[in-house]
């Protein structure tokens, strides 16, 4: 089976919010076990396309589909808890942890549709990040960025997940912080757990991805493995900072 | 380490320790302790209020000012249970209903349990209100704020129309029971003896137990529970609350349960304590009690029973010195005199 299996498949999706149409036609899979980050431009609808896959905003139109049981299933219908129940999870951009709650108890909200296994989960979330043992009845506001990052990497894995799709995991964090953030995610990523993901910071992103996507103005521009985006001038010079 | 650093590292329950030992030394050395326990005791039954105001404005997002009247229809809930009306000494239509309570109706012992001048009834009358005012508040949740979310409403609307809910429910009681003053069957009780010049009523005492169980209790709830965490976690960050599976709206209706159950308690609590009941008794404690929420920090449980003690002591013992008419006065001007140096309320709030 290996790295064969598609897991996700979204097929000509058209979406917006309200009566402003933001995705208009857009088509990306990911497959077992891969890393797969999207690129492009400020408001070419990164967000928008990460909001939909995880039910937050329905599609106008376009499939999206989900393995379930080895068959491709649409889910563009499924409720947060029915999408986190068939092995999806969500880590929004910002204010991804929940500030007044221990770290243990923002652990325990990743697997609140489901408590059975809770200390298994929470320990095996401790043995891949111990920094989070060692502060676990502190409250999550006391943690740095960096730390934010791995509790909330680490509340989306509370469940096991097939799929976890992240929302330009290293915004608003200091440079320096930027390796320990793909380093985390490439822990998850080890644990067992498939990636996609938009981010800004194209390129440390597409070094560790299998696959990437350029998405510009709500459409595919591209799509190749994560080197040979890096290393084509076109998009170097439109989407990477002109390097 | 200057002055300012240590006192910021001192934990904040030891800090509240230590400002009731100062404060009730006070006390004792102004000869005004009696007051201070009495102000104790009334500040536990505001708290049952003041924990509901302060977990619905962090969960629903809004002040709910018809809480006054949900604590005025608890007791008046409890009214037809263990109260009778036998004598008609006011001509009013609404003695109409003259009656025997439901629990006298079925022989039980009703008045004067021990020391108290109530019966072991109230007892079962307490659960049965909380439990009336929550499905009263479930509705109004359904039918009217959830109906004014949707369709976009914002907070101050919504506020403003609980103050609409507040007006129908204190009209709704009047109709109901009439606009005298009311109040369970009772016989009066010496008051008890303490020592160290301290007398309570025993029935304060009780009620101040009671009221000190139900806040041990939410606090149980809210740290140790999956419906107590998950209110906190709403509270904190609804959007990220929702994308972890927690239904936002089964949140929304457990705060209110809770919130509304707190509410008939209290109402119940202060209706023995009083003595009396008026339609109007609960839209006049909205005021002491959104001092105590204010006082404490908007939308902080545990702001909001510390802030209820605060007043409910502010306001006893200023009866010593000026006219008790001014009583909510001073627990106004406490309340100002805190917020002009901790602008976010004495534990911090939600902004």
């Amino acid at each position: 089976m290996g790295n064969s299996n598609k897991i996700l498949e979204v097929n000509n999706v058209f979406s917006g919010y309200g009566e402003i149409e933001i995705l208009h036609g857009v088509s990306i899979d990911v497959y077992e076990n891969e890393i797969v980050t999207i690129i492009g431009p400020n408001g070419c609808g990164k967000s928008t396309l990460m909001k939909t896959i995880f039910g937050l905003i329905r599609p106008t139109s376009g499939s999206i589909e989900f393995m379930i049981n080895n068959i491709m299933t649409p889910i563009h219908n499924y409720d947060t808890e029915n999408l986190i129940k068939i092995g999806l999870s969500y880590v929004p951009q910002s204010d991804n942890v929940f500030p007044s709650l221990s770290i243990r108890e923002n652990l325990e909200m990743g697997a609140f549709i489901k408590q059975e296994g809770m200390d298994e989960s929470i320990e095996s979330m401790y043995e891949l990040f111990p920094i989070l043992k060692d502060k676990k009845d502190d409250p999550a506001n006391q943690l740095s960025g960096g730390q934010r990052q791995m509790l909330a990497f680490a509340r989306a894995m509370m469940l096991k997940p097939k799929l976890i799709i992240l929302d330009e995991p290293s915004a608003g964090l200091a440079p320096n912080l930027v390796t320990s953030v793909f380093d985390t995610i490439k822990t998850i990523h080890e644990a067992g757990v498939s990636i996609l993901m938009v981010e800004q910071n194209a390129k440390a992103a597409l070094e560790r991805s299998n696959r990437g996507y350029v998405l510009a103005t709500g459409e595919n521009k591209a799509t190749d493995t994560g080197n040979k985006l890096l290393n084509n001038k076109e998009i170097a010079s439109l989407y990477l900072g002109g390097k | 380490m200057n002055l300012a650093n240590r006192i910021n590292t001192i934990p904040a329950y030891f800090k509240i320790l230590l400002g009731f030992i100062i404060t009730l030394s006070i006390a004792f050395v102004l000869g005004v302790q009696d007051l201070y326990v009495h102000g104790m005791l009334i500040g536990s039954l505001f708290a049952l209020g003041a924990i509901g105001i302060t977990l619905l404005y962090a969960i629903v997002n809004f002040a709910h000012v018809a809480h006054g009247d949900f604590m005025t229809l608890g007791a008046f809930l409890a009214f037809p249970l263990v109260a009778s009306v036998v004598d008609v000494e006011y001509v009013s239509y609404a003695d109409d209903f003259a009656f025997t309570g439901l629990f006298p109706a079925l022989g039980l012992d009703q008045v004067g349990l021990g020391p108290f001048t109530f019966g072991f009834t109230i007892l079962l009358a307490i659960p049965i209100s909380m439990f009336i005012l929550a499905i009263i508040a479930i509705g109004l949740e359904k039918f009217v704020y959830r109906k004014l979310r949707l369709r976009g409403s914002s907070d101050v609307m919504i506020a403003m129309a609980s103050f609409g809910v507040a007006i129908l429910l204190r009209g709704a009681i009047s109709t109901i029971f009439g606009t005298q003053l009311r109040s369970y069957d009772r016989i009066s009780k010496p008051f008890l003896k303490i020592g160290w010049g301290i007398d309570v009523p025993p029935d304060l005492l009780f009620l101040g137990i009671v009221a000190l169980t139900l806040c041990l209790l939410t606090h149980y709830i809210l740290q140790y529970t999956k419906i107590g965490k998950s209110m906190r976690a709403t509270s904190d960050n609804p959007d990220l609350a929702m994308v972890t599976g927690i239904n936002i709206n089964k949140v929304i209706m457990n705060t209110w349960i809770i919130a509304a159950g707190l509410a008939a308690c209290a109402g119940i609590l202060i209706a023995v304590g009083s003595a009396q009941m008026v339609p109007q008794m609960g839209w006049k404690l909205l005021i002491p009690i959104f001092a105590a929420v204010v006082l404490g920090g908007v939308g902080n449980a545990y702001g909001a029973f510390i802030g209820a003690l605060i007043i409910g002591v502010a306001m006893e013992v200023s009866t010593e010195y000026i006219n008790p008419a001014y009583k909510l006065g001073v627990a106004f001007t406490i309340m100002l005199l805190v917020l002009t140096i901790k602008p976010r309320g004495l534990f911090g709030g939600k902004d």
